[in-house]
């Protein structure tokens, strides 16, 4: 099933750098790599797990291949879900400072 | 600890999912924080929300607002905030949040027609 390739494919925490990498724009891999602790077949091969969940595609300009966010409904999901997930445990701390005040 | 916890969450469907918080307010404070606009704007922007009205309340129990996102293509969500009295004085926060009806099934539908065997490639 679809829904579940995507899941296992963001469980690995170096995929999900990709993937978060990627939802700011599309880039290479070598671009991809910059920052990260991971040599190129690593990363061809995450790549190559996210593109078979098709959270990723590859997109050819000439000699060069970029990735980007597949823009197809369940990336969008799983972006959507990853961006939610981590939104309101900020916001729930923004909510117990109010609380605090509001005792006082 | 109990089935009806479990059951609700067997049912969050993949479209959506749910968090539970404990805060030390009481319950009525925790109301007041979020369904006054003045206090819910404190901790929620007003521009995370499609509406400020909420969509349904139940006083002291339960509220539903509709948000959209910020970014592209701004998908529209809808989120319930459901509070119990948890029993030392503080107040159990339930948060579901689920894409709208009519935003995952466009989505679900772009994905059927442009479906195809997922394939392991090497790159």
């Amino acid at each position: 099933m679809i829904e579940h390739d995507i899941f296992r494919a963001l469980a690995d925490p170096t995929r999900r750098t990709i993937f978060e990498k990627l939802a700011n724009g599309s880039m290479n891999a070598t671009t991809l790599r910059q920052g990260m602790e991971i040599s190129q077949p690593a990363m061809s091969q995450h790549l190559a797990v996210l593109r078979a969940a098709r959270l990723v595609r590859e997109q050819k300009e000439g000699r060069f291949v970029n990735y980007e966010v597949d823009p197809d409904g369940l990336a969008l999901i799983a972006q959507w879900l990853a961006k939610y997930r981590a939104y309101w445990p900020a916001r729930i701390d923004a909510l117990k400072l109010l609380l605090k005040d509001m005792d006082q | 600890m109990n089935d009806v916890k479990a059951k609700v969450q067997a049912k969050v469907p993949e479209s959506g999912f749910e968090q539970r918080y404990e805060l030390d307010a009481s319950p009525e404070n925790v109301w007041r924080a979020i369904s006054i606009a003045e206090f819910r704007e404190k901790w929620l922007p007003r521009e995370a929300l499609a509406e400020p009205q909420s969509l349904s309340e139940t006083p002291g129990k339960e509220i539903r607002y509709k948000m959209r996102d910020d970014t592209p293509p701004h998908l529209e969500s809808t989120v319930t905030f459901t509070i119990a009295p948890n029993g030392s004085g503080g107040t159990s926060l339930r948060i579901l949040h689920e894409l709208t009806g009519a935003t995952f099934e466009r989505l679900a539908k772009t994905v059927a027609n442009g479906n195809s065997p997922p394939l392991m490639l090497a790159a």
